[in-house]
């Protein structure tokens, strides 16, 4: 295999690895503050109007707090 | 370039900002690595296949499948595939059978069902419209109403869904065989669990996310809707005492799992504080370090299971329970940052591990199936694991895999708040209920790869051995001692090669290992006691296992069989038989014994370690596996035991309203805490008697959990039934009606063996009189009173519990055949679906999504104004 080949495969390689922990923080929710924040660009103009965003700490006090348990699973 | 995971419209103006930045990494997440390119701009051709709103922004694709050659051919290869697999199960069977069968039979039927039934439910009754808007994109209040990528709700919902049952219902089950419970996971998926799922899924989808309770009460009428309320909450209790029974029955006796299952807790708190004090929102940091502290805590175990605080860490059943009780209260009264937000965290990790581990396990070592495809027990009432024949028992020892009820509450829950386009239910609520069955199959290959003989000596209650032992004093059997290890090996009278030193088995000889048990598991045993009564029950199994009206794949009596590592050429084994081999798999997996072990937990562990030790780590690790695999079941049952606790707390609070209105006030402490004490009451005293139970407490208790489970989901297909109906597709009606019949004449008829059979396997009630007749004659002392008196009270409260069970599933039946007879009589249609509103929103179906799919995504990205999603805050 040439070098460049090699290069691709490792490339693939570390990208697969990217995307799974990609998948695993997405499920475990890791990215909400990020997400939070995407929207809260959105909703008040970046802060033109006024709004506040919430520091990282009250978010994830926020968020935990008012989260619904869920009760499934068996 | 293609469709970066993106959360809600937020995700829609990064990916602007990207694209407006330059080419986009597309490492986040994004699938279809290998075309990480541009793709082609959509065509004229394609944009007949794509829907849009009036502001012209794509909210879907209009399905659009050419029979190609090569899809013909690709189909085809599947179903042989299939086929073949099948066929090799069940028909030719051979010498042995090769458990990757089960694997290629369940991956090829899947495979099938989903692309055929599951997409014909879709166009006939679910009928997904993604021009309107799903709840997630209506309501999108950032916390539950949140548009969430397809492929993490799948995952979510998953994690959701599966917990210990796929696990041990499929191991107890094994007790007929391996083919009835292969069938019934694979067609039961397909025909029943995964429409239930994902039909409940989209009509609660329809309903901005409603409960199961209150479409119940939309549809069916106030009197159905209460009685299903109440029925679902008893049900749950029953369902908390069982997963709690086999926790417990795992950690009984056993100093390292309850260091390991003990360690979890302190974990969890840890990462509690961490989160919310140290780093906040560093979850998946957090995840990493608390999952490394879980594998650390399983070496340590070793370390402390043979240190001298062992013997006080061997804790006895009852032990157990007031501490499994005791954490459950304060797992449902202690804000969810302590400890049930972290505890999830590391539920999710391991499930996910799990997949993995079991997979890779099952698919490299290929074990063999060791157990008869069609067990003697599949047609009597005599096995030992639990009493009934596979008509109609097997049904609701399989449960979750196959057909769960308590997926209709996650399906009425959270999922159906997250999910982004009505298109994607199909593979969120069939596809996600497949993988459990995968799970469930793969569970079913690890139990029936260990010999018949370990697999009931494992399986048996301490009172089931005794008195199969009696029945080998009768029969003659001999005995035969090795002097220097003083192991015993069992011979059956006429058996060719019986030594001469073999001595006949005595009636002594059984009441010794009968007092010696009893001696070890009082309180306050000291260790010798608890060392006595652990030979003692390897003694007793191997000679019961040999009376056992069963035979093994090649038709021989069971006996108990291990492969011991050769100590001259570790490459070889050695078999080892008997009193020798139970103790030999108790000193390979690290536990003091491993008899009698009941609830399916510690058996799928013994049999993960056996398969998973020949890839990783060779003996040395499988103590390791084993108490990984004991961890990961008990980790997924306290999640449940605490999250169900907690929820039904509340629903408790709020119907107790009713009359004191104060117990509505959350912030009220001592309310919380009477409510959490009534719920952890009525499961712990469930509990509790299973524990004491003289025939061991899943015999008995573990069908009154299947009957549970599957009541939930007659209630929920009924529902579903009548949803159908009202809407005016009653000549489709017949898809929710396969499994509600199948379902509703299995629960019956269990239901009305465990409460009117004359058989005293069966029968609580006959049990109850038998027992009441035999305290009466005054012939019972000692224990034998005290046995006597505890099936008097546990039989009375299991057979009143399956009365009440019946009472309410025939009430919850009649008033929905009424309502579904007055519809059809009015014809009216009118439903509570929840108006149409249009959707602006655009997001894949497919898992992995389309070409056309991912090159819409792409286009929505970039005309896909924010502004056009409504409701916006």
């Amino acid at each position: 295999m040439s070098s460049s080949g090699l290069a691709h495969c490792f490339g693939q390689v570390i990208r697969g690895f990217k995307t799974a922990w990609w998948y695993v923080c997405e499920l475990l929710g890791a990215n909400a503050y990020q997400h939070y924040l995407d929207r809260f660009t959105l909703d008040h103009h970046n802060g033109e109007d006024g709004h506040q965003p919430m520091s990282e700490k009250e978010f994830w006090r926020r968020r935990i707090d008012e989260a619904p348990v869920e009760g499934g699973c068996c | 370039m293609v469709d970066t995971p993106f959360t809600g419209r937020l995700g829609a103006s990064r990916m602007k900002k990207c694209l407006e930045d330059g080419p986009l990494d597309t490492t986040q997440g994004s699938d279809r690595m290998a075309t990480a390119k541009t793709p082609e701009p959509l065509t004229e051709n394609d944009e007949q296949y794509i829907i849009r709103n009036k502001d012209g922004v794509p909210v879907g694709t209009k399905p659009h499948t050419k029979w190609t050659p090569l899809r013909i051919i690709i189909w085809a290869v599947i179903a042989l595939a299939g086929a073949f697999g099948w066929l090799m199960l069940a028909v030719i069977r051979g010498e042995q059978v090769n458990t990757l069968w089960f694997v290629v039979a369940a991956v090829c039927t899947y495979a099938i069902a989903y692309r055929f039934y599951a997409l014909f439910i879709q166009k006939t009754v679910m009928r997904p419209d993604d021009t309107n808007a799903t709840p997630a994109e209506r309501i999108d209040n950032g916390r539950d109403y949140d548009l969430t990528d397809r492929r993490v709700l799948y995952g979510h919902h998953f994690a959701a869904i599966a917990g210990a049952g796929p696990l041990v219902g499929p191991v107890l089950a094994a007790q007929m065989g391996y083919l009835p419970g292969t069938i019934w996971i694979i067609v039961g998926v397909c025909l029943a669990g995964a429409v239930q799922d994902m039909l409940v899924l989209f009509i609660s989808m329809r309903r901005g996310g409603r409960s199961l309770g209150q479409i119940a009460r939309d549809e069916i009428g106030p009197i159905g809707g209460t009685i299903a309320m109440v029925g679902i909450f008893v049900m749950l209790m029953i369902v908390l005492a069982v997963l709690a029974l086999i926790c417990v029955n795992a950690m009984t006796g056993s100093p390292w799992s309850v260091f390991s299952i003990g360690c979890t807790i302190v974990i969890a708190l840890l990462m509690g504080v961490y989160l919310r004090f140290i780093r906040p929102g560093k979850v998946a940091e957090v995840s990493i370090i608390g999952f490394a502290l879980l594998i650390f805590s399983i070496i340590a175990g070793n370390w402390v299971a043979q240190s001298p605080i062992a013997n006080a860490l061997a804790l006895s059943g009852t032990e157990l329970t007031i501490a499994v009780m005791v954490y459950g209260f304060f797992a449902a009264v202690l804000p969810v940052w302590l400890l049930l937000t972290p505890r999830d965290y590391l539920s999710t990790f391991m499930k996910v591990g799990t997949i993995v581990v079991l997979a890779v396990g099952i698919v490299i070592v290929q074990p063999f199936a060791r157990t008869a495809a069609v067990s003697e027990f599949a047609g009597n009432t005599a096995g030992p694991v639990f009493a009934g024949a596979l008509f109609p028992f097997l049904f609701i020892t399989i449960a979750c895999g196959a057909l769960s009820g308590m997926h209709a509450t996650v399906a009425s829950g959270t999922t159906p708040k997250m999910i982004q386009k009505e298109s994607q239910v199909r593979m969120i609520g069939y596809g996600g209920m497949l993988m459990e069955s995968f799970v469930a199959i793969m569970a079913l290959a690890a139990a029936v790869s260990l010999s018949t003989g370990t697999y009931f000596a494992m399986n048996m209650s301490t009172a089931g051995i005794i008195k199969l032992d009696t029945a080998a004093v009768k029969a003659g059997a001999l005995i035969d001692t090795d002097q220097a290890t003083g192991d015993i090996t069992v011979w059956l009278p006429g058996q060719e090669g019986v030594p001469s030193s073999a001595k006949p088995l005595t009636a002594e000889q059984v009441t010794a290992w009968s007092t010696d048990m009893s001696a070890g598991v009082v309180a306050g045993a000291t260790a010798e006691q608890k060392e006595a009564a652990n030979q003692a029950k390897a003694a007793s199994a191997a000679v019961a296992v040999t009376q056992l009206g069963v035979t093994d794949a090649q038709g021989n009596k069971p006996r108990v069989e291990w492969d011991q590592q050769d100590p001259t050429n570790p490459s070889a084994t050695i078999a080892m038989y008997d009193e020798a081999a139970l103790q030999q798999i108790a000193e390979d997996v690290g536990e003091p014994s491993i008899v009698s072990r009941t609830g399916g937990a510690p058996t799928l562990a013994v049999a993960m370690a056996n398969i998973l030790h020949r890839i990783f780590g060779g003996k040395e690790m499988m103590s390791f596996w084993y108490h990984f695999a004991v961890m990961f079941e008990a980790l997924f049952i306290l999640s449940a035991v605490d999250a169900v606790t907690r929820v039904t707390r509340f629903q408790l609070a709020d119907a107790i309203g009713n009359w004191a209105p104060k117990f509505r006030d959350p912030s009220w402490r001592l309310g919380s805490w009477i409510c959490t004490a009534i719920v952890v009451g009525a499961w712990g005293s469930l509990l509790l008697m299973g524990v004491t139970d003289p025939n061991g407490g899943i015999q008995t208790l573990y069908p009154l959990f299947g009957i549970a489970n599957q009541l939930i989901a007659a209630i929920a297909l009924m529902i579903v039934t009548v949803v159908i109906i009202r809407k005016g597709y009653a000549k489709w009606s017949w898809i929710p009606l396969i499994p509600l019949a199948w379902d509703v004449s299995t629960t019956f008829t269990a239901s009305w063996q465990k409460i009117f059979s004359p058989d005293p396997a069966l029968g609580y009630w006959t049990q109850f009189t038998n027992a009441r007749a035999l305290i009466a004659s005054g012939d019972l002392t000692g224990t034998a009173l005290a046995n006597a008196q505890a099936t008097v009270r546990n039989t009375a409260i299991q057979g009143t519990l399956s009365i009440i069970f019946l009472a309410m599933a025939v009430a919850i039946l009649v008033t929905s055949v009424i309502r579904v007879i007055t519809t059809l009589r009015s014809g009216d249609t009118t439903t509570s679906e929840d108006p149409h509103q249009d959707s602006a929103f655009y997001a894949p179906s497919t898992f992995l999504g389309t070409r056309l799919e991912n090159r819409v995504a792409r286009q929505f990205m970039e005309v896909g104004d924010p502004k056009h999603i409504p409701h916006r805050r």
